[in-house]
């Protein structure tokens, strides 16, 4: 029973980092079709980010939360050139440029990653102020497990809030539905885009930042970030929240439990879960058909 | 009944709450002139999508010289014999027209999972004559994204006969046409219907398009039909003028809404 | 008499053409006598992957399917082959004859799930089972070798000395790519064009676009699977690496490269980029970094490819488009 409830919260915990990253990842489908496969490289590069800034601010008590309020903004705004300089010439035009767009993204970043950071794991570490565990139950928890699920359930909710409750929500929602309404509802498309991809790279280094103590920062943690990423929101549906939230839930059950099972084929639960998907509803549990 | 080729028997349409085609009820004669008029959002268009496939009605059946077609997908609905031109032209851009059209006729021959034979040279009368009969032959050799508004029209009906069809389902023909390009594509649709003995539905638009060449109009509005018959009769029916912003059906111009 | 001219890509090759190719031919026939020793295995890792990039280009460039998994059946074909000859004993005919069925069934498999799917849904799901793939060839240690590779896969004679060896490579990747170029002439291959064109049109001249999708996935695996045959047998063993995503963004970079819309263009890519892939490492050890550079220069600048590039110029040249 103890494993039980252990690997619960575990899941709770890889829910909502993956909640944080799909959000991101399926925002930025929904809005402006493109599927960002770099989304785990500016996961990865929060994680760096957040390394270096512990260790520059090494001896004040707030590093690591310094680091989790500059890293995704760093991320974020590298991002926003990204987008301006480079993604804005693609919109619309073939998949194939699309992809191998965001591809050389990842050779680019990666390599730059490589050239600042060298080959070696980095650990980013816990807040001072959560260290140390809380019992539930009788088993110990690490605090530092509410921090997660607090910021991801936060930003589960103010993005509900801003997308179901604020004018400019509604109006994205709208252009996610139906891209000709854009212009018609007054909307300055190349903004929206830019809008969209850079709030969607802060997400992904939010859940870099605060996945790192978790794991070791380290060179290649993007490519199965996004695979899983991809995993989720194939499952939730592309362009769908509430999906994402759901599917990202089911994933981190799929997985934790998944783990317990086949230890090294974690994996294949996913794999599964999405085939049994797609068959049932070819576009997510929440997604739209298209045409 | 015998003669009746395409029929639906109470067909309808949802999209989540919207119900974009209202049982309708439509009988459609052999080598009849069938115009399906009415204001935007009508579900005309929803109506050919269903007609052909492309949509899975939410209730109500197709039949098709009786054989019942309401569930099969639109590559099955064609091979039955009906084909399908769209409002916004639908051809091959990156091919040349006589490619295009080969094409057409190597999907009606079946002769598509031939691996080994060079496409090129296959059909190729077949591919002229067709590219003839819409007037295209002096175009053969262009690339499709590069023909006039009006010849692309032409190349979509060319890739809608290609199949034989019996049934012609024409979505918006003359759209985007401006009015002195329309005669000459309204009288070759009309004279391809009648040397092929085909049967005609056509969605238009433009009322001096429509009376020139439908024997018998559907009018709909919000999914429903609300007024069939003879092109006098519609233009007479007060329910229709009030359709179209109580003011007449006139012959001289667009109708409202389109 | 209706004449195929004007500006088209995918026209009749001219007399040009065939001199090129030609001239190609006596070329890769002369090759062992120019440069003998390591520039002959080189070669033959060349021509590996000009068979793998054109393979994938029947889905990418041809179908319009944008397949982020094609170095799964590159591998299936490699580790099947490999581990006929090494676990059951196989002599080296038989397994490779037997690598490209059992990679095209995968794809068979594969594609039963994908091809239906919109693009975005096409590309993560491909990724996807090619992750999976990559995760069973690593992790099967009994099987595969795990971590360490499958090794010790016997070759025979004549094909065991490097020029024996480049012969067999050059000779079944000609064939290979001679039966890919008539398969793109062909009526199959002019319909995956008019799917990538306009897929709802296809469907509408009576054609069920999924199964000619399913069919061209399973080709491309077809020839994936040989090209891995070959690169198993001439590296004597695999490695988990062979299947993953790297791999199979690089079949994609080789594709825009050289570019997609052109038979050709694979061939011209897999070359550049081998060619790059030697070259680049002496002067820089961030190799991926100039690679995403020059990717992104390709995409933005030149999208069509070397070769669209090329015959784009010419043609401007010549008076036509």
């Amino acid at each position: 029973m103890d494993t039980v409830v252990l690997q619960m919260v575990s899941s709770l915990v890889s829910a909502s980092i993956l909640f944080l990253f799909a959000s991101g990842l399926t925002l930025v489908f929904g809005v402006t079709r493109i599927l960002n496969i770099a989304h785990g490289t500016f996961y990865m590069l929060a994680g760096f980010i957040a390394f270096t800034l512990t260790q520059v601010t090494a001896n004040s008590p707030f590093k690591f939360w310094i680091a989790l309020a500059a890293a995704p903004l760093l991320v974020a705004a590298l991002a926003g050139l990204v987008e301006v300089l480079l993604l804005r010439r693609i919109y619309g035009r073939d998949v194939l440029l699309q992809v191998l767009l965001t591809v050389a993204l990842i050779f680019v970043f990666g390599d730059l990653i490589r050239l600042f950071w060298g080959l070696t794991q980095k650990n980013v570490p816990f807040p001072v102020q959560l260290m140390g565990s809380i019992s539930l139950d009788g088993m110990r928890f690490p605090i530092y497990y509410t921090l997660v699920m607090g910021t991801a359930v936060a930003i589960g909710l103010a993005m509900w809030y801003a997308l179901y409750m604020t004018r400019w929500g509604i109006l994205l929602r709208a252009a996610t539905q139906d891209r000709e309404m854009t212009s018609a509802l007054g909307i300055d498309e190349r903004r929206l885009f830019s809008v969209v991809f850079v709030v969607s790279c802060w997400l992904a280094g939010m859940a870099g930042v605060l996945a790192s103590p978790t794991l070791s920062v380290a060179l290649g943690m993007d490519m199965p970030a996004v695979i899983e990423g991809f995993a989720v929101i194939v499952v939730g549906g592309l362009g769908s929240l509430p999906g994402a939230v759901f599917s990202a839930v089911l994933m981190g059950f799929v997985k934790g439990f998944g783990i317990l099972v086949i230890p090294q084929f974690a994996l294949v639960f996913v794999f599964a879960l999405m085939a049994v998907v797609l068959i049932i509803r070819p576009w997510g549990l929440m997604g739209k058909p298209e045409g | 009944m015998d003669d009746t080729v395409i029929r639906t028997v109470n067909l309808c349409k949802d999209f989540g709450g919207l119900r974009a085609v209202d049982r309708v009820n439509l009988n459609v004669k052999r080598q009849e002139f069938r115009a399906i008029i009415g204001p935007n959002g009508a579900g005309k268009t929803t109506l050919f999508n269903l007609l052909t496939g492309y949509h899975r009605s939410s209730s109500g059946e197709i039949f098709f010289q009786e054989h019942n077609i309401t569930r099969l997908p639109p590559h099955r609905v064609c091979r039955r014999g009906i084909s399908r031109t769209f409002q916004i032209t639908s051809i091959f851009q990156n091919f040349t027209a006589f490619e295009n059209v080969q094409a057409a006729i190597l999907a009606y021959e079946k002769r598509t999972i031939d691996l080994v034979v060079p496409a090129a040279g296959l059909f190729r009368e077949r591919t002229g004559h067709l590219l003839e009969q819409v007037g295209l032959e002096g175009q053969a050799h262009k690339l499709a994204s590069t023909l006039s508004h009006g010849d692309q029209k032409r190349l979509e009906l060319a890739l809608a006969l290609a199949g034989q069809p019996q049934v012609l389902l024409l979505d918006e023909p003359t759209a985007g046409m401006a009015v002195k390009e329309k005669p000459p594509i309204v009288k070759l649709v009309s004279q391809v219907v009648k040397d092929k003995g085909l049967t005609a539905i056509m969605i238009e638009h433009d009322m001096d398009v429509v009376f020139s060449v439908a024997e018998k109009i559907t009018v709909m509005h919000q999914g429903r039909v609300i007024a069939e018959g003879e092109p006098q009769a519609i233009r007479a029916d007060e329910q229709v003028q009030a359709v179209y912003l109580g003011g007449e059906v006139h012959a001289e111009g667009r109708s409202p809404g389109g | 008499m209706y004449s195929l001219r004007g500006w088209n890509p995918l026209a009749e090759a001219s007399r040009r053409w065939f001199t090129l190719a030609a001239g190609v031919a006596v070329l890769a026939l002369a090759v062992p006598w120019f440069q003998p020793g390591p520039y002959l295995l080189y070669a033959i890792d060349i021509l590996i992957f000009i068979l793998f990039a054109v393979s994938l280009n029947l889905l990418v460039g041809q179908t319009g399917m944008v397949s982020f998994g094609h170095a799964a059946y590159f591998a299936i074909g490699a580790y099947c082959a490999g581990i006929l000859v090494v676990t059951a004993g196989w002599s080296m005919p038989w397994a490779f004859l037997a690598g490209p069925p059992v990679a095209a069934f995968a794809a068979f498999l594969v594609g039963l799930f994908c091809v239906r799917l919109t693009h975005a849904y096409f590309i993560m799901l491909t990724l996807a089972f090619a992750e999976l793939i990559h995760a069973v060839v690593w992790k099967w240690r009994e099987v595969t070798g795990g971590d360490d590779g499958l090794l010790g896969v016997q070759t025979m004679p004549p094909f065991d000395t490097p020029l024996g060896y480049y012969y067999l490579t050059l000779v079944s990747v000609t064939i290979c790519l001679i039966l890919l170029y008539s398969i793109s002439r062909s009526p199959f291959g002019r319909i995956c064009r008019a799917i990538k064109d306009n897929p709802r049109r296809v469907e509408f001249m009576g054609i069920n676009v999924a199964r000619h999708k399913l069919m061209a996935f399973v080709i491309a695996g077809f020839f994936a699977g040989v090209a891995g045959d070959l690169f198993v047998f001439f590296n004597r063993g695999a490695f988990q690496g062979i299947a993953n995503w790297l791999t199979s963004a690089q079949g994609l970079v080789m594709v825009i490269l050289g570019g997609p819309n052109y038979f050709a263009g694979p061939v011209v890519g897999a070359i550049v980029f081998k060619l790059l892939d030697s070259a680049v490492p002496k002067f820089t050890e961030y190799w991926l970094l100039v690679l995403g550079l020059i990717l992104g220069a390709t995409v933005l600048l030149m999208p069509n490819g070397i070769v669209g590039f090329l015959w784009g110029r010419r043609a401007s040249r010549d008076g036509h488009g």
